[in-house]
C-alpha cells in the first residue's frame, strides 16, 4: 500500500513527464492537425500522444543519463594506509 | 619474468645480484630501480596475483594487547601487499618526527627531513602523485578559504591522494614481466635464512610453498620487504639454540611496535543548514581530477610547548539520508547506472519537501563544480595520533606454528599516557578554534572529557604498523643502521615502516616509497662494489 | 552541593534579568542542567557575587541586548585566551561555564 508522500511524489513525477512530453509532442501534433483536421478525435489523439511521449521519456531518460554521465564510482576516500 | 613457484617446482639454486623478498611498495618500489640497471634481482613473493585465503592465512597470530586487527585483516598477502588496499593518502612525514625529542623517550631518527626530501619527490611519481605543487598553489587553483587557525596550535593540513584505486601490483605488474633482470617469483614463502658461520652475511634463504615445492636462492645482498609485523617475525624466527635472531643482540627485533591510534575524538553540532565547514575541511578534486584532502594538524610549536605527540584530524560528515540534497543525489546516482530508484515516489516526495536546498545545491554545483553541501546530522572528527615509542610494545614469536611450519607471531600492542593527553588537548584545540570561528560547538567524547587517567584510550588501530626494526647509528638502540642494513650482518637489509623509530601521524605508505628509493641507490653502490670486488 | 550561601539569592537574581536570558536562550533547562555539572567540579564558583564579577565586571546587564554584548565580549576573551573547559562533555567557554553555574544557582533559590 503507497503512502500518502509516495502518491504525492509519484504524481509529481508523472506530472512533469507529462508536461514534458506536451512541450515536444503539442508542436508537431498542431501542425499535424491543421494539415488533416480530426474534429472531436483530436483530444483522443493529443491524450494517446502526450501518454506515449511521457512513457517513453520515462525509458530515455536513464538511457541518456547514462549515456552522457556514466560513472564508475569510487570515492577514493578510504584513509588506509 | 614473472614465474610461479608452485609450478617451477624444485631445483637448482636460483643465483642473483639482489633478493628482495616481499613484492609490496617497498619490494616492488626496490625492484622497479633496478631495471634496466645491469644488475638482476629476484622478487619473491608468498601470494599471487590475487587474494587467496590459505596464503592470507600464514599471517594469523595472536593478539594478547590491545585490539590490533591489523594482523591477520590490516595486512594483505599477494603481489602488491597491503597497497592492494590502500586508500592513497600521501604526505610526507614532518620534520619535527625526525628530530629527538626529549619528551618523547626513545625519539629521534639517524637521519633528517633534509635527507630524505630528494626520496619524497621521486616517491611522487611512483604513487602517481604527479607534478609537485605548493599547498598556497593547491589552495589557490581549489578556490579554498581556510578559516584562521590559532597561531603556533593549530596548522591546515592537507593530503594529496593517489589515483584511486592505487595497487602497486597491478600498476607495475607488466612493468616488471617485461623486466629481464627482474625474476619475480609467486607463491614463495621465506622459510630459512641461512648464514655464514660466524651469522655475520646471510648466504641463502630458502622460499617454500604451501604445495611443498621449494628452492634456494643466492644472492650478494638481500631484503626483507615484508611489513612490521612479517620482518620482526622473519629475524626472530632466524634464532637457534646457540645464537640470538639475527639483528638481536640488544633484544629490540619486534620492540617498539607501533600504530597509529585513530578515532573520533569530538562531534561539531552546528545549527548552520549549509555548513561552511564543509566548503573547508573536505575532499576536493582539481580540474585534472586529482585529489586532495583537507584537515587540521598540530604545529611544532604546540607538540614542543605542551610536550605532546603529532596528531591530525579529518572531518567525517554524518548528512541527513533522507534530506532532499541526499535523496536528489540518489535519484541522479541511479540515472547514471541507466535506471529510476525503485522507491522514486518516496524519493521525489522528500527533493520537493526540500526544494530550495535543493536548487542551491544545483547552483552551486553549476557555477563551482563543487560538491553539494549535505545538511549536516553531524561533522565526526576524527583523529590520527602519532603513538610513542615504547618497548614493551612488541611483536614476538608464539608457539603456534602456521602451514609451514613456522611460528605465528604474537603481538602486544601497547600505549601510554601521552597518546591520551595528546588526543584530548588536540581535541580540546580543535574545539576553541572551530568555535572561535563560528563552525559551530564541540561535544568531546565522554572518554577524553575526564581528568587524564581516568578511561583507557578510546582509540583503535589504523593498520600502520610500524617500528620493529628500528634504525639506529647505535646498535644499542635500534636493528638497523641509516643505510636500512642490520646490525651485525653485512649483505641484509630491511626495507619497510619496520624501520621507522617514530611515526608522526603520516600515513606510512608515501615514506615506505622514499626509504625504498634511498636504499634501492645504495644498494646500487653497494653491489657495484661487491662486482668490482669479485675475481 | 556547595551551592549560594545562605542570603545571596537576591542580590544576583536581580542583576541578570530572566526576561533577558529567555530572549537569548530560550528556555534556561539546558544551561541550568550544564551550570550544576560546573559546579560539581569547580565548587569554588558556587559564590554568585563572585561568578558575577567575573561575567560583567562592574556593569549589570539589564537587558538581552546588554546581556549579549557582555557575553560576546567575554566569549572572545576566553577563546583568545584558550580559556575553555568541558562540561557535560560540551566544549565551554569559562565565561559561558560560569553563567550556566550562576543560572543553576538562581535556579536552586
Amino acid at each position: 500500500m503507497m503512502t500518502l508522500q509516495e502518491i504525492l511524489g509519484w504524481s509529481v513525477l508523472l506530472s512533469l513527464l507529462l508536461a514534458a512530453s506536451a512541450a515536444m509532442i503539442m508542436p508537431v501534433l498542431s501542425r499535424f492537425e491543421r494539415a488533416f483536421p480530426l474534429g472531436r478525435a483530436r483530444w483522443l489523439l493529443r491524450s494517446v500522444a502526450v501518454a506515449a511521449g511521457a512513457l517513453a521519456l520515462w525509458y530515455a531518460i536513464p538511457l541518456i543519463v547514462q549515456a552522457l554521465y556514466h560513472t564508475n564510482g569510487g570515492t577514493g576516500g578510504d584513509r588506509l594506509g | 619474468m614473472i614465474e610461479d613457484l608452485r609450478r617451477l617446482g624444485g631445483g637448482a639454486p636460483i643465483a642473483c645480484d639482489l633478493c628482495l623478498i616481499g613484492a609490496g611498495a617497498a619490494g616492488i618500489t626496490v625492484a622497479r630501480e633496478f631495471i634496466g640497471s645491469g644488475l638482476t634481482v629476484c622478487l619473491v613473493e608468498s601470494g599471487g596475483f590475487d587474494f587467496d585465503n590459505q596464503t592470507q592465512a600464514l599471517y594469523a597470530g595472536k593478539n594478547v594487547g590491545l585490539p590490533e586487527h591489523g594482523v591477520d585483516i590490516g595486512r594483505l598477502r599477494f603481489f602488491g601487499g597491503t597497497t592492494n588496499h590502500w586508500g592513497g593518502r600521501c604526505t610526507p612525514l614532518a620534520p619535527l618526527d625526525f628530530a629527538v625529542r626529549p619528551w618523547i623517550p626513545y625519539s629521534g631518527w639517524p637521519i633528517t627531513r633534509n635527507d630524505l626530501d630528494p626520496y619524497y619527490r621521486r616517491a611522487r611519481d611512483v604513487c602517481g602523485l604527479g607534478v609537485p605543487r605548493t599547498p598556497a598553489e593547491i589552495l589557490s587553483e581549489l578556490a579554498l578559504r581556510p578559516p584562521t587557525l590559532p597561531p603556533n596550535l593549530l596548522e591546515l593540513k592537507l593530503w594529496e591522494h593517489a589515483p584511486y584505486p592505487w595497487s602497486f601490483g597491478a600498476v607495475y605488474r607488466e612493468e616488471l614481466r617485461k623486466a629481464a633482470d627482474i625474476h619475480v617469483l609467486l607463491h614463495a614463502n621465506l622459510t630459512q635464512i641461512a648464514t655464514t658461520t660466524a651469522r655475520s652475511a646471510v648466504s641463502a634463504i630458502t622460499v617454500t610453498s604451501l604445495e611443498g615445492a621449494s628452492r634456494v636462492i643466492t644472492a650478494r645482498c638481500y631484503v626483507l620487504c615484508c611489513g612490521a609485523i612479517e620482518n620482526a617475525r622473519q629475524l626472530l624466527s632466524t634464532a637457534d639454540e646457540t645464537a640470538p635472531a639475527l639483528g638481536n643482540g640488544h633484544d629490540l627485533v619486534g620492540r617498539f611496535y607501533m600504530d597509529h591510534f585513530r578515532g573520533q575524538v569530538a562531534t561539531l553540532v552546528t545549527a548552520d543548514p549549509q555548513p561552511e565547514i564543509e566548503t573547508v575541511f573536505n575532499y576536493f578534486g582539481d580540474p585534472t581530477q586529482r585529489l586532495y584532502q583537507t584537515g587540521i594538524e598540530l604545529s611544532p610549536e604546540a607538540q614542543r610547548d605542551q610536550n605532546l605527540l603529532n596528531a591530525c584530524a579529518v572531518f567525517d560528515y554524518e548528512g541527513d539520508p533522507q534530506s532532499g540534497i541526499a535523496e536528489a543525489q540518489a535519484i541522479w546516482r541511479q540515472l547514471q547506472q541507466g535506471k529510476w530508484a525503485p522507491d522514486i515516489g518516496e524519493k521525489v516526495w522528500r527533493v520537493l519537501r526540500d526544494l530550495d536546498g535543493v536548487a542551491a545545491m544545483v547552483r552551486r554545483r553549476l557555477s563551482t563544480d563543487r560538491h553539494p553541501l549535505m545538511p549536516l546530522k553531524a561533522a565526526l572528527i576524527v583523529s590520527d595520533i602519532e603513538q610513542a615509542p615504547n618497548p614493551e610494545s612488541r611483536v614476538t614469536l608464539s608457539n603456534i606454528h602456521d602451514a609451514l611450519g613456522q611460528r605465528r607471531v604474537c603481538v602486544d600492542w601497547r600505549a601510554t599516557a601521552l597518546e591520551r593527553r595528546t588526543a584530548r588537548h588536540f581535541a580540546l584545540s580543535i574545539g576553541s578554534a572551530l568555535l572561535r570561528v563560528g563552525f559551530g560547538r564541540c561535544r568531546v567524547e565522554p572518554w577524553l572529557a575526564g581528568p587524564p587517567g581516568e578511561a583507557p584510550l578510546g582509540l583503535g588501530e589504523t593498520y600502520h604498523q610500524s617500528g620493529t626494526t628500528r634504525m639506529a647509528a647505535d646498535p644499542r638502540f635500534g636493528v638497523v643502521d641509516a643505510d636500512c642494513r642490520v646490525h651485525g650482518v653485512e649483505n641484509l637489509y630491511v626495507a619497510g615502516s619496520s624501520v621507522f623509530p617514530t611515526g608522526g601521524h603520516a600515513n606510512p605508505t608515501f615514506t615506505i616509497v622514499a626509504l625504498a628509493l634511498r636504499l634501492a641507490d645504495h644498494l646500487k653502490v653497494v653491489l657495484r662494489q661487491f662486482a668490482r670486488a669479485a675475481p | 552541593m556547595g551551592l549560594a550561601p545562605a542570603g545571596a539569592a537576591h542580590t544576583y537574581q536581580a542583576v541578570i534579568p530572566p526576561a533577558a536570558l529567555a530572549e537569548i536562550f530560550g528556555d534556561t533547562t539546558a544551561l541550568r542542567f550544564l551550570g550544576l555539572l560546573y559546579l560539581q567540579d569547580q565548587a569554588k564558583d558556587a559564590d554568585p557575587q563572585r561568578l558575577h564579577g567575573a561575567l560583567f565586571g562592574g556593569s549589570a546587564p539589564q537587558t538581552a541586548a546588554q546581556l549579549a554584548q557582555s557575553l560576546a565580549a567575554r566569549r572572545a576573551q576566553d577563546l583568545a585566551a584558550e580559556d575553555v573547559t568541558i562540561v557535560g562533555g560540551w566544549l565551554l567557554t569559562r565565561g559561558e561555564a560560569q553563567l550556566c553555574a550562576l543560572v543553576a544557582l538562581a535556579a536552586a533559590t
